[in-house]
């Protein structure tokens, strides 16, 4: 299941995300719209909704497989976060507001710093979304975005052409979503950004070498040099490690926020690192914004930050280790 | 041009990894048990008397039915699977001495007799392994074959149903303390490169076998020059077959990278826990947590991946070259931790133990294949270059 899933999800991104797309919609800082209408229609948003609800249930291995494919065509930040946040948790809990696949504005609950109860949010919006979900550790918020109050600053920062915006709203006339399942789904939102950190950094490795493998110097390819094979080799490595990072997770038995954390924080900091090789490997192809090297580095730099931030994601590993002690 | 999908997807784009949570809690908790009781406190500083330690702690914890865990029952193991030794390795790294000595045999040369050996070497050679009764060490490198391992020059002529072993190996570690030795010689001197070697199983107990302790950086003896002066080794003794030393050698260091890695792994994680300790009891966690943070992290990705590998070694999966990953991220990690260590105690709280094992961190990235080589083998294996 999880595998035809994914497949159709490579296909509609092949056909609708080309680097061209990618760039175009990088330069002109809107969600391609066009291209989330696509997805929503091919049901992503129900793929995490359990079956009992109406979704179709994938498990989190299968989810972290579509995830990855994600992460290989750079699929939409957006997509990711009606698939892993807006779709489970408005089936659990909304009545009367806008349906998972209507178009929305999401957040993501960064490690360690998740409240959904300030009046400020970060948010990644689309075109004529009615309503944003301000996703906290245990409990989130429902914004309806044309509430006077609700006021919407884009911000696109590092990936730009994903919507992120800045949204500010008045907490008190906002709906709070509280489900049995809530933790569970935010810890694996934070494990699907994992996933698609490994098919970012799968993908990026496979281009790298694809290229060195046909640009030559000095007579020779550049996969002939050693200093090339052992940048992309550590690449791969690197690859290997998070691909590992998905799979620990993928494969508990029950959630463990605390090695999300742990393991993300040191997955964030390989993708980036293979990213940045493969810029350097790429030469000038490599910062050309034609080529779009740059939008896999954005890509890992954007989910390092949503995940936490590398220094205070660090301190809260440390402190969790602190903390642990203090029960023992 | 667009790939078929099925043919970019591996198959194992979220591989089972290795698990160890709930299952076996029973051997957790009796290990648990056994180890609280039997801890025998902080091993000795002094090489010889913590080796002699180390041998009686093997013993014991086998005695206690806790060695060879996933070996079969007929040849003393405790016939379970993989996931017992890792939760051994995890319980073992909570106590004072986190470490088997006879781990080259354990997790190396044990698994490659397992699977290659004959019949009767099985029942002669694994009982040993388990019980630190018969020490093992391994003759790889010599003078002028170090990373070039297929440039071997000791060689060994069969005479009758006995080789004769010539030549001169380097840096075996332990070889004064083993009994066996898996040598590997060159026995067709026609042979070129990765054809005719072959692994002898050598007692080193042998007339004209001369051992020459070498004393490393931290000036303890821990290799030695092995001197083989017309050795007669039983042929018998050849491991999976006369001429087939380099695929024997490559499935033993296939070997290594799981549970010798896994091992390695747990203690640093005792060594983590000590830092914590120390900076704790100095009042400086504060100051370290974002390190702290660093070095949690990195040893639990260094789990997952060891995790991932044992679970592809289990299921018979294990994608040749792909174990590089492993000894590669280890050295980096286990050098990450002292150099850390060192720089947060430098001030005070520094003792010999801490200044050791930064000294000895770095031969992570050299012994089993430099660091330099499991780029290449990755690079030739995994990305085909
Ligand atoms: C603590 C310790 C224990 C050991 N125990 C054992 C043991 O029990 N048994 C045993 O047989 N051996 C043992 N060794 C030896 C170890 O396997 C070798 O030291 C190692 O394989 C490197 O070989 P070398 O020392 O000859 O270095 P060299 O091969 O001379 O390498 C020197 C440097 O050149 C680099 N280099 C070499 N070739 C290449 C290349 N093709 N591409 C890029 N860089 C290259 C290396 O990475 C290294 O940085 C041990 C070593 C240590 C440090």
């Amino acid at each position: 299941m999880g595998l035809e899933v994914a497949a159709t999800l490579d296909h509609l991104l092949a056909d609708h995300a080309s680097t061209e797309r990618l760039l175009e919609a990088a330069a002109s800082e809107a969600p391609d719209s066009t291209l989330l209408t696509t997805l929503d229609e091919a049901g992503l948003t129900e793929l995490a909704v359990p079956e009992e609800m109406g979704g179709l249930g994938l498990g989190l291995d299968q989810l972290c497989l579509v995830g990855w494919v994600g992460g290989r065509r750079l699929m939409p930040t957006l997509s990711r976060l009606k698939m892993t946040l807006v779709g489970p948790l408005v089936m659990d809990g909304l009545s009367g507001g806008p349906s998972a696949g209507a178009p929305w504005g999401c957040g993501f609950p960064a490690i360690g710093s998740a409240t959904a109860d300030g009046g400020q949010a970060e948010v990644w919006i689309e075109e004529k979304a009615s309503a944003a979900l301000v996703v906290g550790e245990r409990s989130s918020r429902v914004v309806d975005l044309g509430h006077p109050d609700s006021v919407v600053e884009p911000e696109p920062g590092v990936d730009p052409g994903q919507g992120r915006s800045r949204l500010s709203f008045d907490p008190d006339a906002s709906t709070v979503l509280t489900g049995a399942d809530h933790a569970r789904i935010v810890d694996r939102s934070r494990v699907l950004v994992l996933a698609e950190l490994s098919g970012v950094a799968d993908r990026v490795t496979e281009v790298s070498v694809d290229y060195a493998r046909q640009r030559s110097q000095f007579g020779r390819p550049l996969t002939a040099f050693q200093a090339i094979q052992h940048k992309l080799a550590d690449m791969r490595a690197g690859c290997e490690l998070i691909r590992s990072a998905v799979s620990r997770l993928a494969w508990l038995e029950e959630p463990r926020p605390e090695l999300t954390a742990s393991l993300g924080a040191a997955a964030v900091s390989v993708a980036r690192q293979v990213a940045e090789d493969a810029i350097q490997v790429h030469g000038g192809m490599g910062f050309a914004w034609e080529y779009g090297i740059h939008l896999y580095y954005r890509r890992c730099l954007a989910l390092q930050q949503q995940l936490g931030g590398t220094e205070s994601l660090r301190r809260f590993v440390g402190r969790s280790i602190i903390a642990r002690r203090k029960t023992q | 041009m667009q790939a078929p999908f099925s043919s970019i997807v591996p198959g194992s784009v979220v591989p089972p990894t290795l698990r160890v949570e709930s299952e076996l809690h029973d051997l957790r908790l009796d290990l648990r048990r056994w180890f609280e009781k039997n801890d025998p406190g902080p091993q000795p500083f002094e090489y010889e008397a913590r080796m002699a330690a180390l041998t009686r702690w093997q013993r014991q914890i086998h005695r206690a039915g806790f060695v060879g865990l996933s070996w079969p029952t007929e040849f003393g193991g405790g016939g379970m699977g993989l996931a017992a030794e890792a939760v051994l390795c995890q319980e073992l790294a909570a106590t004072s001495m986190p470490q088997l000595i006879n781990r080259i045999a354990l997790y190396t040369w044990g698994p490659t007799i397992l699977s290659r050996g004959t019949p009767a070497q099985k029942a002669r050679f694994l009982p040993g392994m388990l019980d630190a009764s018969e020490i093992w060490c391994q003759g790889f490198s010599e003078p002028d074959a170090g990373s070039d391992l297929a440039a071997v020059r000791t060689r060994a002529q069969v005479s009758g149903d006995m080789l004769v072993v010539d030549g001169q190996k380097v840096w075996t570690s332990r070889a004064e303390l083993s009994k066996w030795n898996a040598l590997l010689v060159r026995t067709d001197p026609e042979g070129v490169r990765h054809s005719g070697l072959s692994v002898l199983i050598v007692d080193m107990g042998s007339p004209g076998v001369t051992v020459r302790p070498l004393l490393q950086m931290l000036g303890e003896p821990h290799f030695s020059e092995v001197f083989f002066d017309g050795v007669e080794v039983p042929l018998e003794n050849v491991l999976g077959g006369l001429g087939n030393g380099w695929d024997v050698s490559m499935e033993a260091m296939a070997y290594e990278r799981g549970l010798f890695v896994l091992e390695r792994t747990t203690g640093l994680r005792r060594r983590f826990a000590d830092l914590v300790d120390r900076l704790d009891a100095l009042g400086k966690i504060e100051g370290a947590v974002a390190s702290l943070g660093v070095l949690e992290s990195k040893l639990d990705l260094l789990d997952a991946q060891v995790l991932r590998t044992l679970g592809h070694q289990e299921n018979g999966t294990l994608v040749p070259g792909s174990s590089s990953v492993d000894k590669l991220f280890l050295a980096d990690v286990y050098q990450d931790l002292f150099a850390t260590a060192f720089d947060h105690l430098s001030d005070e709280g520094l003792d010999d133990g801490w200044i050791h094992d930064l000294l000895e961190s770095r031969s992570v990235s050299i012994y089993s294949g430099t660091s330099e080589i499991q780029r290449n083998v990755i690079a030739r294996r995994l990305l085909g270059l």
